[in-house]
Order: C-alpha cells, then sequence, then structure tokens
C-alpha cells in the first residue's frame, strides 16, 4: 500500500512541477535548503553555542510544518476521497498516506536541517550520533503525522462561516507568535546569542517541548543518562502514533464540501437598489466576501495575525507596534486576497461573454475589497494611536494607510489576472479550504514584497523627514501616501482590466479545468 | 437579401500540445433552426462551441453569429447569444435571484424589466423554493436550469447549449425541451450539443455529426439520418469496435 502511494505520489511530483506551481515550489525549496545549510553551517562553527542554536532551529522547523497548512501548504495530491469506494482498512490507508507524505520537497529540505543535530552529535560522541538519526526521523514522522492531523481537523471544522473563522485563530496565533515571539522572552537576537546561549529558562523550555527532544535525547546519551534518552525518544513514537491514530479517525469521517444556506432576512425581496454594473460587481463580491469560506477564512487569519503581531510586544512593555496595526492589518489582508479570479475559477466565463464589463469586474472587486477591509484598518489605527497616546505615529499611518490600502486594491487585482493558480472550482472543492489553496503561499509572499514596494515611497518620504528633524518633510509622507495609493488603485487597476479584455479566453484556460 | 446564418463556424482549428481537438470545422446553422451537435466523447463538440461563442481563441478559422464576427466585433455578437456551458463554474455565492439580478444589472437592464425576467424564469424553471441556496448547494439539475435561466435572460436570439440534459431529471428535461420549442418557434436559433440521438431526433431539425475533431455530415436530420434512425447513421458515420463475445470471459465467472 505505502509502496503503491509513494510512486503515485513522485508520478504527481514530477507531472505537478510546471508553472506558477514549479515557480513557488522551487523557491521554496531553494529558501528552505538555504536555512537548512545556514543551520549546519552554524552548527559546524566554532565558538558557537550549537545546542541552543539547534534548539532554536528544530522548533523553527516545526513551527514551519505547522503553519504549512493554512499557507496552502496541504498536500492536494493524494486525497481520501481518492481511496473512498476501496476496501482498504483505514490503518493501512493512513500508513500508505503517511508514506507518501514524507516523500516531497519539504520533507526532504527538512531532512537536511536536521541532519544538522546528527552532525552535531557525532562531534559529541559515537554514542549521541547512534540516538541522533533514529530521533530525526521520529520527529519528521511526528511532524508529517501531526500535519496531516490538523489538515484533517481544519476539513472537520471548516463547515461553516464560523468554523472557517474559528480554524483560521490557531495559525494566526502561531504565526504572529513565532514573528513576535521573542518580546515574551526578552531575548535580543544577536551574534552574542549565538556565543553565549539562550537564557537558561528559554533553553530548557525548548529541549522540553517535543520539537526539542531530539536534542534532548542527543545530550543525554553524551552524558550517559539513558532513563532520558529513552523517555525521549519513546515520548517521539508515542506522540507519532497517537497523531496517526488522530488522523485515521478524521479521515474516516464521511467527506463532504460545506453548503451554507442562508436565512434571508427579507426571502423574495429584490433588495438591491443600486443599479450600475460597477455596483452589481461590488454586491456581488461583498456578498462572496461575507459567504465564501476560503476568502472568510484568510481574512480571519490576517486580522488575528495582525493583532498578535502588535499585541505581543506589549508583553515587554513595547507599545510601538499597536499604531501599526491597520496598515499591517491591511498588508497581510492584501497579501492573502490576490487569487481573486483564481478562486472564483471558470465562472470567469460570465464575464467574457459580456464584452465590456471586464472594466466593472476590476473595479467593482476593488471597491468591494477597500470597502470590507478600510473601514477595519482605518478604526485600529485611530484606536491604537489612541489608547496608546503615541502621537508620533499619526504622520507614520497617515503615510502608510493610504498607500497600502489603494496599492493593496490596485496589487490584488492585477496580480489576480497576471499570475493566475489552479484551484479547483467553488462547487468542486474538497472539504478544507487549505489543501484547496494549491499555491497560494507563492502569491501571499509574492504579494508581501509588492506591498513593501506600493509602501516604499511613502515610507522613505516620512523617514526622511524623521531622520531631518522636519515637521515639514515628515508630513510630507502623507500627500506621498495618498498620491501612490491613489495613483496604483488607478493605473494597477487599468492595467487588469485591459488585460482581462485583451487575454481573457487564455486566462479562463489557466485557471479552468474544463 | 438572404438573411446570414444564425452560427456561421469557418475552418475552426483548435491544437492542445500534440492533439488536434478540433480540426478545420466548417459548420452553417440557419436562422430559426433547432440544431443538434452530435459525437461521441472526445470528438471535439465543447471545443467547437467555445470557440463559436468567443470563449476560447481558435488557432485558426472564424465563427460569426448573424454575420457579425465573434472576435473582431464581439460585443454586438456576443449580445445575441446566450450561453450555457458544461460544467463551468458560477458566482457560487449568491443565490440563483442574487445571480440573476447580478447579471441583468452587469448587461444594464432597467430595474422593472428585469425583477419581472426573473420572477417569471424562477417560476418556470421551478427553481422558487431554491431561493435559500446559493448556486453552490444546487444538484446538478439545478445547475443546469439557473445556467439555462442566465442563458435566456437577455433575451439573446441564438442559445448555444452544452449538454442541456445532463444529470436533468424527467420533468425538467421536458420543461426545458419545451422551454426551447417555444424559442424557437419565437424566431430564435437553438444549437445543442448531446449524446442522446432519440433526444436530438425528437428535437432538433439540423444536425451535425462530429468525430475526432472533424464534422463528419451536417445537415436536415432526415438527410442525415437517410432512411434509418439518426442513432443508425451515427455509428455507420463514427464506427463502433465490433465485439465478438469472447471479451471480458472473466466477468462471467
Amino acid at each position: 500500500m505505502a509502496g503503491v502511494l509513494i510512486r503515485m505520489k513522485l508520478i504527481l511530483l514530477v507531472r505537478s512541477f510546471t508553472g506558477t506551481k514549479a515557480a513557488t515550489v522551487g523557491t521554496g525549496a531553494l529558501l528552505g535548503l538555504a536555512g537548512a545549510l545556514g543551520l549546519l553551517w552554524l552548527v559546524s562553527r566554532d565558538g558557537v553555542a550549537a545546542g541552543d542554536v539547534l534548539a532554536l532551529g528544530l522548533t523553527s522547523w516545526a513551527l514551519g510544518w505547522l503553519g504549512g497548512p493554512l499557507a496552502g501548504g496541504g498536500d492536494a495530491a493524494i486525497r481520501r476521497e481518492h481511496f473512498a469506494l476501496l476496501p482498504i482498512p483505514t490503518r493501512r490507508l493512513v500508513v500508505g498516506l503517511l508514506g507518501a507524505a514524507l516523500v516531497g520537497v519539504g520533507p526532504a529540505v527538512t531532512l537536511v536541517a536536521f541532519a544538522a543535530l546528527v552532525w552535531y552529535a557525532a562531534g559529541l560522541g559515537p554514542a549521541a550520533a547512534l540516538v541522533a538519526v533514529p530521533a530525526v526521523l521520529l520527529l519528521l514522522i511526528l511532524l508529517a503525522a501531526v500535519t496531516n492531523m490538523l489538515i484533517g481537523l481544519l476539513g472537520a471544522v471548516v463547515n461553516s462561516r464560523l468554523g472557517a473563522v474559528l480554524s483560521a485563530l490557531p495559525w494566526a496565533a502561531l504565526i504572529g507568535f513565532s514573528s513576535q515571539g521573542w518580546a515574551l522572552f526578552g531575548v535580543r537576537v544577536d551574534r552574542r546569542l549565538l556565543a553565549e546561549g539562550l537564557p537558561d529558562g528559554v533553553a530548557t523550555t525548548l529541549r522540553a517541548l517535543p520539537p526539542g527532544w531530539p536534542l534532548a535525547a542527543v545530550e543525554a546519551a553524551d552524558r550517559g543518562d539513558w532513563p532520558v534518552v529513552a523517555v525521549a525518544l519513546a515520548g517521539l513514537a508515542v506522540l507519532a502514533a497517537t497523531a496517526l491514530a488522530a488522523w485515521a479517525w478524521l479521515l474516516d469521517r464521511p467527506a463532504t464540501s460545506p453548503v451554507i444556506r442562508l436565512r434571508l432576512r427579507r426571502p423574495g425581496g429584490h433588495g438591491v437598489a443600486a443599479t450600475g454594473a460597477i455596483a452589481a460587481v461590488v454586491g456581488k463580491e461583498l456578498r462572496t466576501w461575507s459567504r465564501d469560506l476560503v476568502r472568510l477564512h484568510y481574512l480571519a487569519f490576517a486580522v488575528v495575525y495582525g493583532l498578535v503581531f502588535v499585541l505581543l510586544p506589549l508583553a515587554s512593555g513595547l507599545a510601538h507596534f499597536l499604531p501599526l496595526g491597520g496598515v499591517i492589518i491591511a498588508v497581510m489582508i492584501a497579501a492573502c486576497s490576490a487569487h481573486l479570479h483564481s478562486s472564483d475559477g471558470t465562472a470567469l466565463w460570465l464575464t467574457l461573454m459580456l464584452p465590456g464589463s471586464e472594466r466593472a469586474d476590476v473595479r467593482g472587486r476593488q471597491v468591494a475589497w477597500l470597502l470590507t477591509v478600510a473601514p477595519v484598518a482605518v478604526l485600529l489605527t485611530v484606536v491604537g494611536v489612541l489608547v496608546t497616546g503615541h502621537g508620533w505615529a499619526w504622520p507614520w499611518t497617515t503615510a502608510l494607510l493610504p498607500a497600502v490600502l489603494g496599492g493593496g486594491a490596485g496589487l490584488i487585482v492585477l496580480v489576480s489576472v497576471y499570475a493566475p493558480i489552479r484551484m479547483p472550482d467553488p462547487h468542486r472543492r474538497g472539504s478544507n479550504p487549505g489543501e484547496d489553496g494549491g499555491a497560494l503561499s507563492g502569491l501571499i509572499w509574492l504579494m508581501l514584497g509588492l506591498m513593501a514596494l506600493a509602501a516604499a515611497p511613502a515610507l522613505a518620504v516620512t523617514v526622511m523627514g524623521a531622520r531631518a528633524g522636519s515637521v515639514g518633510l515628515l508630513w510630507a509622507g502623507t500627500p506621498v501616501g495618498l498620491a501612490t495609493g491613489a495613483l496604483l488603485f488607478w493605473g494597477l487597476g487599468h492595467l487588469a482590466h485591459r488585460r482581462l479584455a485583451g487575454r481573457g479566453p487564455e486566462l479562463l484556460q489557466q485557471i479552468g479545468t474544463p | 437579401m438572404m438573411t446570414p446564418p444564425a452560427l456561421r463556424l469557418a475552418g475552426l482549428v483548435k491544437s492542445f500540445g500534440d492533439t488536434t481537438a478540433v480540426d478545420h470545422v466548417d459548420l452553417a446553422v440557419p436562422a430559426g433552426s433547432f440544431f443538434g451537435l452530435v459525437g461521441p466523447n472526445g470528438a471535439g463538440k465543447t471545443t467547437t462551441l467555445s470557440m463559436a461563442v468567443g470563449l476560447l481563441r481558435p488557432d485558426a478559422g472564424d465563427a460569426a453569429v448573424f454575420g457579425l464576427d465573434v472576435w473582431r466585433d464581439p460585443v454586438e455578437a456576443k449580445r445575441r447569444i446566450g450561453v450555457l456551458p458544461d460544467g463551468l463554474a458560477l458566482p457560487e455565492r449568491l443565490t440563483g435571484r442574487e445571480l440573476l439580478t447580478y447579471l441583468g444589472q452587469l448587461r444594464g437592464m432597467p430595474a422593472g424589466i428585469l425583477a419581472e425576467r426573473i420572477d417569471e424564469l424562477l417560476e418556470v424553471l421551478d427553481l422558487g423554493r431554491a431561493e435559500q441556496t446559493l448556486v453552490l448547494g444546487y444538484s446538478a439539475g439545478m445547475r443546469k436550469k439557473i445556467g439555462l435561466a442566465t442563458a435566456l435572460l437577455h433575451a439573446p436570439r441564438l442559445l448555444v447549449l452544452d449538454e442541456p440534459f445532463e444529470a436533468v431529471d424527467p420533468v425538467s428535461a421536458a420543461t426545458i425541451r419545451s422551454i426551447l420549442r417555444r424559442f424557437v418557434t419565437g424566431g430564435g436559433s437553438v444549437v445543442l450539443s448531446s449524446h442522446v440521438m432519440p433526444l436530438v431526433e425528437q428535437i432538433c431539425d439540423h444536425v451535425a455529426v462530429m468525430a475526432g475533431g472533424r464534422v463528419v455530415a451536417a445537415g436536415p436530420l432526415d438527410e442525415v439520418r437517410g432512411g434509418g434512425s439518426l442513432e443508425e447513421a451515427f455509428v455507420t458515420l463514427v464506427g463502433a469496435p465490433a465485439l465478438n463475445g469472447g471479451e471480458l470471459a472473466w466477468l462471467a465467472s
């Protein structure tokens, strides 16, 4: 069973390595490999507290595995649904699926990173090295099992709008924590950390958590503390088995795609008073934003991530991030919104059958996005500044907010039209928005980079003003932000609807699965 | 002056990689006709219809609707067409009524006329009960019916329907048939593709048979089927593998 599924996975991997997907997988693999080799390099250097560096490294990789499914890293290649009619016991299927999950770019790169622990152990002695090998393999299996269990759990929870929102919370908190977690410990990441290691409490905590167990086992073997070695290895095995059992239990649940039944307040009412093509698209888009589980999921993710990002530093008494909450959330939502045409799928044919409606399609999507995001972002900004009393933040926020809102509204439609990704049509989706995201994580990174460019002019002027101590230059950032926002909204939207009108059928083919 | 055909395809070609899906297709659908396009799976019916209505750019050839070129004069040509594609998505997060309202507004239809037409379409197609359900939650048959409603909404002169009866229950199929008949009686033209020969024979007055990306026969129904049934003519034209009775012997054990 495992052999068959692994061969199937390898074939799918090779076949799917085309277009946008190849680019994102390739970039991801290169970045991951760079990180893995960096870890190896750090650990093999003299004068480095290698143990603590490894503790941080293993924990970061584990967080990356857990965060993967949210960003569309879920493995859509081989699905439970494919085996629904085959008489295979769930236990064998889970082992097979686990085998298939361990074949891929991610596990390979992870193994390279984990080799750093083996390298470190080899330096300690043969006994430690002997313990290191099974320990890292067990950790890899544990991570694959937990990730798949979480994907299954997501599928079980996300069948309603509330579920879509709630399931985004832990991911957002996790990723927010991994980007701002330093603040909790008051740890400064710098050269001294490498040489002297982590504060004792942090070092112990990281070794006591499951991702640190292989390291704990290796160091115990070096000390000759065999009971600890046994407990650490057995603990990894038991956790992996538990995760597999949970995954198997989740697989036994029927796979259904979520459907919303509405309770309309005015059934039969014609409701919409607005007329005109753009207003029609705005109406459709606003409804979609409030009803599409994938969009709701990412919306909730962006808001919670932003909140964690600005609130966590408060733990160390840092309130400086709070006024920027609105800006950060706007950037994150924009990053998660560049799949508009891709996630609408082949519904694009309706726009193509109505030549001249391309402009309304693009402008309507832009306006609806702004109507969804701007109130939240503005409110958070105002509240953030007022609550903290950080009045210095006004020129920064009034410069950045219009730039990222206008830039975001321009970029999402441009990227949506120019960089389509293949997603299953809404009516053919499986039970998990994370799985259906496909190459979405690539789009998110691309958008984060582009959003930085959009904010650059306003930021540059404001920074120059702050450096020079010139109030005039500081506030000059605001008109620059307004101008870049307006220009990007109009200009990129113009490019997008020109492209849609000129190359619509080609876009439909790239998106479509006819 | 002769009226131009409702749909004229001239030398349409489309290749996907090494496969030629549509290989120099010429076809004329007379105005006012009920035209059936039949052929086995993979014959190129969907690809041909997609190019005919402007959803897929041909490698070569032209498509014209009432003499208007679909690619050079898309606004005027597409105004006259209503399309029901097979298996494509709709704005799935809208209810049926919201979907039709959205499309009508996108076309700039006056609110009063739009509301009247939507009421009537939902009533006739028996979709009134589904007003609480998003299109996403529709059954296969309901999807076909709401698709037909979107095709009819702007009162086109030519309907292009890809497999309109697939997965539709007999009662709904009868409703759709009578709507289409009335549409043709009122001067409209219909092109539909189907696998179901008896159905095509029953409702169409013209047929074309496609196989391997080419049109192997086309014309008035009686001409194409000769003396026999359409199914016999189809099998003769397309060819069917002869079974000698010895295959799949293991199934009998």
